[in-house]
């Protein structure tokens, strides 16, 4: 506590003492960029759950932490892979319990929270103009699709009790959460003659500085995402409505969605191929899509065989991430980089 | 057509809550109705958007309004939502695939179009402008027309045909700032003869507006300098500076050691927060707003009691809309200027409106996939070049020719810096202007704080609006009262 949590001790913790890593890993997971080698490095680094959480980071300023945690003594580098020092390693452990009360679940893998955001935002704004019956004001200006998605939500759940209906189920969302969390989460929003706190108000208040509100501002962001997507008893039917448009059933892209479907009903690697008019490897990359992201996907599907004993005893006396394909391939050589990845990814789920 | 003034009256009245005219207006109205062209200066805050979308209410017509930044279309587009006008689009890159198709189909419905030169240039918008049956065709900002100016936007070269490929709509070319041989540009650059086009040009001078420099020895004299006016300056102001960075760091300095509410307001604040704080300012809850310069602001506040430019502008034309800002009601206000040595090498001074560097270019043009993250206003006009097919050498060379262009502009605003004499003189001469009607409430230089009180600027102006309420949580029930509940 003695010094604030900022980005840069947030990022630590992505870096590790005993192993070499890639910074672009780190950069391209939280920037949200999706191919099958960053979601398997991001999975070994821990990153999945922080997938998109900062789609605005630019390389120029990410390259501006790397240096400063290499002056600071943090990390060493060796050509484009970092370690963590011990000074480091220190620094990542003084922070760690505060890394921790941030629970984001990979809701990134899922929908992007900035454009939740936005609709919230002007749906709060909307409605509260509407309970005024003054239809005269700037409006907040979003992207098309949000401003276009929030008229038409409203055209569709208008009527005299809206704002009452709205106020409720806001009101259910805000009981779940602590007070002072409460009070934030509602004081940025734009309304009639009341025109929020911006963030930079709002830290001052809380004694925060910007990234410890902003890290605060998302996991409330989030929580409101859960619980409004989750509505089993029909309590909060508009705050579903607003949220799940935006939100994936699936944590998968839509192409390796469909792939992967195919593959539940038993259609072949070539055969999903054939069908879809793509490569054969585009499918695979599409399933070891699915088996770093889906909890119970079917490796023994692939993995049925015993490995032959060598190889078998290679692996037991390695640790996965050191696992290297070229030996395999020379210890049994018709085994495929695919069902080499198949097999780190499954040894790291059990492992954790 | 025929249009009597009392039809022009009530709908000032109905559609905009005015019953008077400011100086100007009326008079291009009129001259609208007559089916004349016009080109009209009128200065900052004089209400030129007012015009056109009055007359887009009397003529019922489609208007189509050329307007060089997404940032002033957006703006545009917001106002005219907040008078009720639905039927308003900004055809901008912000607009999806199937939204601009949308809004392609469906042109003539809308009675105000906003667009930027480089799109209207392209094929499928230029054809359903073409359908629209336009009403009135505006080019706002029309000194970008002229290659005197610093502001020269190539696209608008293409104007000249796209009006007449539209049927040579009435033509109204607004803008706040252009000396007459500027003008004579704009109106060849439009393919008009002199003699087509009606000329309403009011003085650029704004009287209420004390104008004041003053030279700091360094960038701590600066500091100390700004610190002291800020503690006796009462009202709400508007402070320049030339990076986003800097405008921060004084905010927090200016709450820390003066206590006045202040807010930092640039392309980094995101659009919520832009919104807070405008309304904020508005309010009398943000009494200072530390804002970059060359950026659009969509405040419309009658009563900023001064402008201080911690960083100078690139030229004189930025610096007379900048300062404009002040003193919309008309009331005694002030613009300061503060100037250390050394102030123009500030980079960003040199490159006001963001020319991308060489190597940036290069980018550009060979890396595709680098394009995105160009800011829209780049993006769009390296766009448009790379689509006349000029190869990366060639926007190199007429970026750099814009460059000398603009340090032209420089040498001018420092000779409006070093001047001896009086400013207004000297500020109003670069406009082809004459003045010498200097007095005690027109200028001075190193004597901000005594003019300050001389003006009275020293006091509590209008109670109502300034409060000292600090903005802090509530508790999130009563904010949802707030919000909802309009039954109090
Ligand atoms: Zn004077």
């Amino acid at each position: 506590m003695n010094k604030d949590f900022d980005f840069s001790d947030f990022l630590l913790q992505f870096y590790s003492r005993s192993e070499w890593r890639r910074p672009k890993v780190i950069l391209n997971n939280l920037i949200g960029r999706r191919t099958v080698s960053n979601l398997f490095w991001g999975m070994q680094y821990g990153l999945l759950p922080f997938f998109d959480l900062f789609p605005k980071l630019n390389n120029e300023n990410f390259d501006h932490f790397q240096k400063k945690f290499k002056q600071d003594g943090f990390i060493e580098v060796q050509d484009k892979e970092v370690r963590l020092t011990d000074t480091g390693k220190l620094r990542k452990e003084t922070n760690l319990s505060k890394n921790f009360q941030f629970q984001f679940k990979g809701i990134g893998l899922y929908t992007n929270i900035e454009t939740i955001k936005d609709c919230l935002n002007l749906t709060v704004q909307i409605i509260s103009e509407f309970a005024f019956k003054n239809n005269r004001y700037y409006p907040l200006q979003y992207s098309g699709r949000v401003m276009n998605f929030c008229k038409r939500w409203f055209r569709q759940n208008k009527s005299p009790e809206l704002p009452n209906k709205f106020q409720q189920e806001l009101s259910e969302f805000l009981k779940t959460l602590d007070n002072k969390s409460a009070d934030a989460f509602v004081a940025s929003f734009v309304g009639h003659n009341s025109f929020g706190l911006t963030d930079h108000q709002i830290k001052t208040d809380l004694s925060l500085n910007s990234f410890e509100w902003k890290i605060i501002d998302l996991a409330l962001m989030t929580e409101f995402i859960w619980w409004a997507s989750d509505d089993n008893s029909q309590t909060h039917p508009l705050c579903q409505n607003l949220v799940t448009p935006w939100l994936a059933d699936s944590p998968l892209s839509m192409s390796s969605e469909v792939t992967y479907q195919l593959f539940l009903n038993n259609f072949s690697i070539e055969k999903i191929a054939q069908k879809r008019h793509i490569k054969v490897n585009t499918v695979r990359e599409h399933l070891l899509e699915a088996a770093i992201l889906i909890k119970d996907f079917p490796f023994q599907s692939f993995l049925s065989a015993p490995l032959p004993t060598n190889l078998h005893n290679y692996l037991q006396n390695n640790p996965v991430l050191q696992w290297q394909f070229s030996v395999v391939n020379e210890l049994v050589p018709e085994f495929s980089f695919f069902e080499f990845r198949l097999l780190q990814i499954r040894e790291d789920r059990t492992q954790k | 057509m025929k249009i009597h003034n009392d039809q022009i009256y009530k709908t000032l009245q109905t559609k905009f809550g005015f019953s008077e005219f400011k100086s100007g207006q009326l008079e291009i109205i009129q001259r609208l109705c007559n089916r004349k062209n016009v080109l009209a200066v009128l200065p900052t805050g004089t209400g030129k958007s007012l015009i056109y979308q009055l007359f887009g209410y009397l003529i019922n017509r489609p208007i189509i309004v050329i307007s060089p930044l997404i940032s002033l279309i957006d703006d545009q587009v917001a106002r005219l939502n907040r008078l009720g006008e639905k039927r308003v689009i900004g055809l901008t890159s912000k607009l999806d695939h199937n939204q601009r198709q949308f809004a392609l189909k469906h042109l003539r419905n809308y009675r105000f179009i906003y667009v930027s030169p480089e799109m209207a240039d392209q094929p499928d918008v230029r054809l359903e402008l073409d359908q629209i049956n336009c009403g009135l065709f505006v080019i706002d900002e029309a000194h970008c027309l002229s290659q005197w100016g610093p502001d020269f936007r190539p696209a608008y070269l293409k104007l000249k045909d796209l009006v007449r490929h539209i049927g040579s709509p009435t033509t109204l070319m607004l803008t706040a700032t252009a000396k007459p041989a500027v003008r004579k540009d704009i109106i060849e650059k439009m393919g008009f003869a002199v003699s087509d086009v009606i000329q309403v040009v009011h003085s650029v001078d704004r009287p209420n507006i004390f104008l004041d420099v003053e030279h700091c020895a360094s960038l701590t004299e600066k500091n100390e300098k700004l610190l002291d006016l800020i503690s006796v300056l009462k009202g709400s102001g508007i402070i320049y500076f030339s990076s986003k960075k800097i405008a921060n760091q004084i905010s927090e300095l200016i709450a820390q050691k003066t206590g006045r509410t202040t807010a930092a307001y640039h392309a980094d604040i995101d659009l919520q927060d832009r919104y807070r704080i405008q309304q904020q300012f508005m309010h009398g809850n943000i009494e200072l707003i530390c804002a970059t310069s060359a950026f659009g602001m969509g405040i419309d506040k009658d009563n900023v009691r001064f402008v201080i430019h911690y960083h100078m502008p690139g030229n004189l034309e930025n610096y007379l809309q900048e300062i404009g800002r002040a003193g919309r009601d008309q009331r005694a206000s002030i613009a300061i200027l503060l100037y250390a040595p050394g102030d123009e090498y500030i980079p960003s001074t040199l490159n006001l409106m963001g020319l991308p560097s060489a190597a940036n270019i290069q980018t550009f043009f060979h890396q595709p996939e680098s394009r995105a993250s160009f800011d829209d206003d780049q993006r769009q006009l390296l766009t448009y070049y790379h689509d006349q097919r000029k190869t990366s050498e060639d926007v190199t060379q007429i970026f750099q020719t814009r460059q000398l262009a603009k340090q032209t502009s420089l040498v001018s605003m420092l000779d409006y810096i070093n001047e001896t004499d009086c400013l207004r003189t000297k500020l109003l001469a670069y406009f082809d202007e004459q003045f010498n009607e200097h007095s005690q409430n027109c200028c001075a230089t190193d004597q901000a704080l005594e003019k300050i009180k001389q003006l009275h600027l020293d006091t509590v102006p209008n109670k109502q609006d300034v409060s000292d309420v600090k903005k802090q949580l509530v508790p999130w029930q009563m904010r949802l009262e707030q919000l909802f509940s309009s039954k109090k």
